[in-house]
């Protein structure tokens, strides 16, 4: 399902083959915790990211499943070892109503 | 799709086995607290002919949570899990709840990898944060996110190792505004 919601993947630090850098993912995703009510006393529905999974060269290195403890907005920072070869981060999200996204980066390699 | 599904599905029965590891963990608990409850009238029934009353209370009052504390406190306190090798940065006093950012470092025993970790908010009305599962293990980790704080209370990481052994550690903070409820 097409999303409006953006994300942003960073890759901070020097990527030399086999040295491990942070990769920061930050999703500008509501996470409704479903436990507010609106200004007419009606509890406003749940709406979170149910699933977070981040690989690198398709091959997985991360699967979340956030719950409603996180912030609206949600940041994460983990480490990624940089293949010898390079390549790409990829950080795909999915939500409970169905929403889903990805995000990708690419290493940048020093030699 | 159905590759999606099934991913999906293998999530969620991450989430159900440590879901059945915190019900499990929840028979400590009970057996502390009705130890507790015997212990305390023990202590107070005898008259004060005998000092004991005092430093029987008093032992039992160190060992025991703030009678606010949620059962899942209550149980992760009672684990009493080694929390060597997690070291966590959080704030003291955070002020609002909203997006508390939670630093987390964690440096595998020797000859052990990080397989698991999941972040646990006992006083919240979901206290499952976040769960984490490393398809490569590493031997250290550094993660960090920004968590969503109901009250005032102990942030607790559990760490899973490769041998299957748990570690855990805990952070205390205090909220002046609570999220999760209201605002935003």
């Amino acid at each position: 399902m097409a999303t409006s919601i953006r994300s942003r993947l960073t890759l901070v630090g020097l990527a030399r083959p086999g040295s491990t850098i942070e990769a920061r993912w930050i999703v500008g995703h509501p996470m409704e915790t479903g436990f507010r009510l609106d200004d007419g006393g009606q509890r406003i529905k749940q709406n979170i990211i149910t699933s977070i999974r981040v690989r690198v060269n398709d091959k997985p290195v991360l699967d979340m499943v956030p719950g409603t403890g996180l912030s609206s907005q949600p940041y994460f920072a983990f480490p990624v070892v940089v293949p010898a070869g390079g390549g790409t981060v990829t950080v795909e999200w999915r939500d409970d109503r169905g929403d889903s996204g990805s995000t990708q980066q690419a290493f940048v390699l020093v030699p | 799709m159905a590759k999606l599904l099934r991913r999906r599905s293998l999530a969620l029965n991450a989430f159900k086995v440590l879901g059945a590891l915190g019900s499990l963990s929840a028979l400590p608990w009970l057996a502390a607290r009705s130890a507790h409850a015997q212990a305390v009238p023990k202590g107070v029934t005898p008259s004060s002919t005998t000092s004991s009353p005092v430093t029987s209370a008093a032992a039992v009052a160190d060992d025991t949570e703030p009678d606010n504390a949620s059962p899942l406190a209550r149980s992760l306190k009672a684990q009493r899990l080694p929390s060597d090798g997690i070291v966590l940065d959080f704030p003291r006093l955070a002020d609002t709840g909203n997006a508390v950012p939670l630093v987390i470092d964690v440096q595998a025993p020797a000859g052990l990898t990080v397989v698991a970790l999941e972040i646990l908010l006992p006083e919240n009305p979901n206290p499952n944060a976040l769960l984490l599962a490393l398809p490569e293990p590493l031997v250290s980790y550094r993660f960090s996110t920004r968590l969503r704080l109901a009250a005032s209370q102990d942030a607790w990481v559990i760490v899973r190792y490769s041998d299957g052994s748990k570690r855990a550690a805990h952070a205390p903070t205090i909220i002046t505004s609570s999220a999760c409820f209201d605002g935003t």
